[in-house]
């Protein structure tokens, strides 16, 4: 087998709670703003109320034409950033990573045919897998392969991981990895009927009770190709934990044997690892094991970092948007503070970092876990000097 | 090289009026322990990847890579009549089994293997797409062996089936869980 080649992040987007573009939301996380609100669902038999981070676009909550007008602003901005040839973004693989795709469309015709015909509606009108990639074809003339990974909320980072390794290969030069999530009725009342919802994210802490869930799309542009500085995803790794179907294992074992995978993936020791971008969801048994992993994968601990309190958990999107908005910062010259984890928890030893700090060249590990045991770890370099 | 250890499809035609067949017999001689929350989707993916599998030496870390253009149907319909028709919060399992991977989570449990476990979706090539992350993992040499399959539910009645699907009336409906077991030629 030829040297893997390297794979670098061209350009990225991003649309979240903190802003309506990367820009926006860079300068917002630099101002440690925190945009959770409440929503409640109506017309449930239970009320379903919780805070939420929804992109501040003004428009309803469930409008359906919010999908397509964020998945193809955020690919757009991501192309026009790197400045492709018209060919090149025909040509151009698409990897989407998403728990829910275009639930919230299917819900809302469901609806509609209740309302308007009751004996004719039937349930899920709408699957949802090839709708992103179609918007994309129909939109921006995005017309190469699409894989769609449903992975929980390792899906996108799954589609980064396999993205870059097949540009690694050199099956392709370049690849465009989408995280999309938009609030959808099926996600908060299932979450709600989880009990998992908190009310204030606080990833690590001793006084950590849950996930508050949030909306974004996000877009990075994987390529061979990239101007000098630009960050480099040197690989990762994926493993599946059979402990549970919900929660990941509270020994750490699995997402330790993850890490180093990634780092011999990767080419790198422990000990290069300059931060960590945690998965860090603020629910209990999670961050126990992300915790019981990091101790047992290094001697000593470089600065945590979470992105949770600023995005709310995008889910499956997660992947990309947490990369774009922490390459962002680094880049930028900073590892970004959160606010909410203040109470060392005894039994996990660690706490994310609470106000910012200079970010030096080198590598950095960014975690993703998700239901089904499915685990991924990816590694970056920022350039030094 | 990579070379084809083991295959196995099972495909069933469904036809107008019949209820899809109970798979509990076929499967229970397959199952590790009985998976109390699986669906028709997993119950698919279950009796593929564990009839591909038999007679196999798998490695613990044997990567999994399940595609389909549809997903787990069934329980996504009885998950959105629940809370759009009933007004309902969805059942936890339900909700849990709307994801795709969730299959992937009681086949690696059940064929006790821990790589990468992957769901992907393409509406045209949902097995293709499997194959080229199959490959991409055995060709970096990060995994010896992978578990490909691809897995469609039909679902009742077909009259709405054909309608979601986009199907003509009358268009043959069926369920399938058609599996390969990748290696190397040593």
């Amino acid at each position: 087998m030829n040297q893997p080649l390297p794979v670098y992040v061209r350009a990225s987007s991003l649309s979240c709670a903190l802003g309506l573009d990367l820009a926006q939301s860079l300068a917002a996380l630099q101002r440690g703003e925190v945009n959770a609100r409440p929503i409640e669902l109506n017309g449930l038999a239970e009320p379903v109320r919780m805070p939420y981070y929804r992109i501040p676009d003004g428009m309803d909550l469930f409008d359906v034409s919010r999908f397509e007008t964020w998945v193809c602003k955020a690919a757009a901005a991501a192309l026009q950033e790197a400045q492709l040839s018209a060919a090149e973004i025909a040509g151009l693989p698409i990897f989407i990573g998403s728990s829910s795709f275009t639930i919230n469309e299917s819900e809302t015709l469901y609806r509609r045919a209740l309302d308007q015909d009751p004996a004719g509606a039937y349930g899920l009108p709408v699957i949802g897998y090839q709708q992103i990639a179609d918007a994309l074809r129909k939109n921006l003339n995005l017309s190469g392969e699409s894989f769609a990974f449903n992975t929980a909320c390792t899906a996108s980072a799954n589609g980064l991981l396999y993205a870059a390794r097949m540009i690694s290969l050199g099956r392709y030069d370049q690849a465009l990895v989408l995280g999309v999530e938009l609030a959808n009725r099926t996600t908060l009342a299932g979450f709600s009927g989880l009990q998992l919802v908190a009310d204030v994210l606080r990833p690590f802490d001793l006084r950590r009770n849950g996930i508050v869930l949030g909306e974004g799309v996000g877009a990075v542009l994987l390529s061979r190709q990239a101007p000098v500085g630009a960050l480099r995803l040197r690989g990762g790794a994926s493993n599946s934990d059979s402990f549970s179907v919900t929660t990941a294992n509270p020994d750490g074992g699995v997402i330790a044997r993850l890490l180093q995978e990634a780092f011999q993936n990767s080419g790198i020791q422990a000990a290069d690892l300059r931060a960590i971008k945690a998965h860090g969801t603020g629910s209990p048994m999670n961050d126990t094991g992300e915790a019981a992993a990091i101790h047992q994968s290094l001697t000593a601990l470089p600065p945590l970092c979470t992105l949770k309190p600023y995005l709310g958990h995008t889910l499956g999107a997660c992947g990309v948007n947490e990369l774009a908005l922490f390459g962002a910062a680094l880049q930028a010259g900073f590892l970004p503070g959160a606010p909410g984890s203040t109470e060392m928890d005894p039994a996990l030893r660690i706490l994310p970092l609470h106000q910012a700090q200079a970010a030096p060249g080198g590598s950095y590990l960014l975690n993703y876990f998700g239901f089904g045991g499915s685990n991924t770890a990816l590694i970056v370099e920022k350039a030094a000097g | 090289m990579i070379k084809v250890s083991a295959q196995f499809q099972y495909r069933h035609g469904v036809q107008e009026g019949e209820s899809l067949p109970s798979l509990e017999s076929a499967l229970q001689p397959l199952l590790k322990e009985h998976f109390r929350r699986a669906d028709r989707f997993i119950q698919l993916a279950l009796l593929g990847s564990a009839r591909c599998a038999q007679g196999q030496n798998l490695l613990p870390g044997c990567g999994l890579y399940l595609a389909s253009a549809t997903g787990p149907m069934g329980n996504n319909i009885t998950l959105q009549q629940q809370l759009v028709r009933d007004r309902l919060l969805p059942k936890p399992f339900n909700f849990i089994n709307t994801l795709g991977s969730s299959s992937g989570y009681y086949v690696a449990k059940n064929l006790g293997i821990s790589g990468p476990n992957l769901f992907v979706s393409r509406r045209q090539g949902a097995l293709q797409a499997a194959l080229a992350l199959a490959e991409t993992d055995l060709s970096l040499g990060l995994v010896a062996q992978a578990m490909v399959g691809v897995v469609e539910e039909c679902t009742l009645p077909l009259a709405d089936h054909r309608a979601r699907l986009g199907l003509g009336a009358g268009s043959p409906a069926f369920e399938s869980s058609e599996w390969q077991l990748l290696g190397f030629d040593r």
